[in-house]
């Protein structure tokens, strides 16, 4: 975490913008840990619950001069609504009618971001999207932009954690079936497995929607392909890979999907977007299959395995 | 401590449940008296474990009604049974397994978990208060059951025993006036048997009243004070340990027709 406050002043530019994305895909990846790993829910519309925070906060602060902030807290306020209104419609029934249903959001929303094209520019999109700012001051520069990033990451950060340690995240725990929890005990112990199902999944859309529009406001351009289908199904890849059950599993997620789509590039003499992205989709996908074979707990859970091995190799050596 | 015994304090008439074609409940009319222990017999499949499903509204009920200290409890949902004061275990356990031994107790406990969103956020004085004390009712529920000492194992790791004691804990975590306990010796030796028998007698004494679900007659014959019988759906016998032994019915339906005459 020192690392990450003091490393990048001293690195160039380029590698200070992967950082960000890190952070800003961090974000929306500790939502959707919250629905994965705590409730054991599965969404894949989180690429269309960035969109609609990317959208509306960008629209807003573009069109109509809203300050960027207000349009983030309104992205906020709209996807919450979304999310609250599927839920509310079908999240009392037992069992994983949410993966479905959001794959289907991802589809419609993209459709959305790229027909309507009189307010969002369809497919080829907008731009000048304003930057933040706060009291004048304009986070144009990568570095400043990073470090705001960093205080909104942190503050996300610790309230996702005290909600995961809180009543709530253990409600959440009652109904996430693949670790062990059970709809049916935690119903006749009081607890409303369509609210609680409901709370996660705005909980987590919220997040998407609060990366989207920092991504909106630091990319400064937007079209539908950041949000597309993939995006929802490479942020649950990002959390698998990083593991689910704990909060920095999906940090970690995102830095090794940043890390490892640079090395791809580097190392693949291409300058075709299409053909890298395709080797891309391949590798992540080949990642994800091997985290659900042989590392379930994700990247986050090699410390804890590794020490448990040692231990293990010590104790056999004494014996 | 002195037990009270009150009638009307849940009154099951003419309970059925139909599953397609199988009739599982049949016409069931009974009622259990506050402060009782009452335990449920039948062979295999005679539609015990349907029968508390019903009650705690697992599943929903055909045809009927169901009454808990005066208030028709059918048609609510299955959350709202367990606010009236309806707690149950289950014959499968159905234990939170990604949890730790105390935090399956402590959600029984989150009925008196009142804070807010806005304060869970920022873990606010109050939050972190309720959560203590929680956690000391969970512990002394864990004390009452021995299981003190396994608070923070996974339920994975306890014996059958230790696993059937924290479904009754978490059951009375909330303080529940019912408890509908499901075949809570199923597996265990003579000596575990004794120690649970025991345990559900000083549940008695607390105030609980209890209706159970059992085929060890050692359990069923030795600590309960009235047994119903049931045999495809239907009630069959009702009465004291003593009487259920002798009766004809019983007899035939636990050894068969053939059996019985020898």
């Amino acid at each position: 975490m020192i690392m990450v406050c003091v490393l990048p002043p001293l690195l160039k530019g380029y590698v200070v913008s992967i950082f960000i994305f890190v952070g800003i895909y961090s974000i929306v990846a500790i939502g959707l840990g919250l629905l994965l790993g705590w409730a054991g829910q599965i969404s894949m519309g989180h690429g269309a619950f960035m969109g609609i925070g990317a959208y509306t906060s960008g629209v807003l602060s573009f069109r109509y001069g809203i300050s960027p902030w207000l349009g983030i807290i309104c992205g906020m306020v709209i996807t919450g609504s979304i999310a609250y209104a599927i839920g509310k419609a079908i999240l009392h029934f037992r069992g994983h009618v949410l993966g479905v249903v959001t794959c289907a959001l991802g589809l419609i929303f993209y459709s959305l971001f790229g027909e309507m094209d009189f307010i969002t520019g369809g497919y080829d999109g907008f731009s000048r999207i304003p930057r933040l700012s706060i009291g004048g001051f304009v986070f144009v520069k990568d570095i400043h932009f990073f470090y705001l990033l960093l205080v909104i990451f942190s503050i996300l950060f610790v309230v996702a954690s005290n909600i995961a340690k809180s009543k709530i995240g253990n409600e959440f725990r009652t109904i996430d079936l693949h670790r062990g929890g059970s709809e049916v005990a935690a119903e006749t112990l009081g607890i409303n497995i369509g609210k609680i199902k409901t709370q996660a999944f705005v909980l987590s859309a919220v997040y998407a929607s609060i990366g989207g529009s920092l991504y909106a406001h630091y990319v400064t351009h937007l079209d539908p392909t950041p949000f597309s289908l993939w995006t929802g199904f490479m942020m649950i890849i990002i959390v698998v890979i990083g593991g689910a059950r704990s909060l920095w599993g999906p940090v970690l997620g995102a830095a090794f999907y940043f890390g490892l789509k640079e090395l791809i590039s580097v190392v693949i003499p291409t300058t075709q977007s299409a053909a890298l992205a395709g080797i891309e989709v391949i590798l992540f996908s080949l990642f994800f299959i091997l985290a659900l074979l042989f590392s379930p707990d994700g990247l986050v859970q090699i410390p804890t395995v590794l020490r448990q091995f040692w231990v293990e190799r010590t104790k056999r050596r004494g014996s | 401590m002195i037990r009270q015994v009150d009638s009307s304090f849940l009154e099951l008439k003419n309970v059925t449940k139909i599953f397609g074609g199988l009739t599982a409940v049949s016409d069931f009319t009974t009622s259990v008296q506050k402060g009782e222990l009452v335990s449920i017999i039948g062979p295999n499949g005679a539609g015990k474990t349907t029968f508390l499903n019903i009650i705690t509204k697992v599943l929903p009920i055909t045809h009927g009604e169901i009454w808990f200290k005066g208030q028709r409890i059918d048609k609510l949902e299955a959350r709202q049974i367990f606010g009236l004061g309806i707690s149950r275990t289950f014959q499968h356990l159905e234990l939170f397994n990604n949890m730790s031994v105390v935090e399956n107790v402590m959600i029984g406990c989150h009925k008196w978990m009142h804070s807010t969103y806005p304060e869970v956020m920022l873990r606010l004085r109050r939050v972190r208060k309720e959560e203590r004390e929680v956690f000391e009712r969970a512990m002394e529920k864990l004390s009452f059951l021995c299981l003190v000492e396994k608070a923070h194992d996974m339920p994975s790791s306890l014996a059958l025993k230790e696993r059937k004691l924290l479904g009754i804990a978490r059951a009375i975590a909330s303080e529940p006036d019912l408890l509908l306990i499901d075949e809570p010796v199923g597996g265990l030796t003579i000596k575990e048997i004794d120690e649970i028998g025991k345990k559900i007698l000083a549940m008695v004494e607390q105030g609980i009243t209890i209706l159970f679900i059992e085929h060890r007659m050692e359990l069923v014959m030795g600590i309960s004070e009235r047994v119903i019988v049931m045999n495809f759906g239907q009630k069959i016998a009702e009465g004291s340990p003593e009487e259920i032994q002798r009766n004809e019915q019983v007899i035939t339906a636990y050894l068969g027709k053939e059996e019985s005459r020898v």
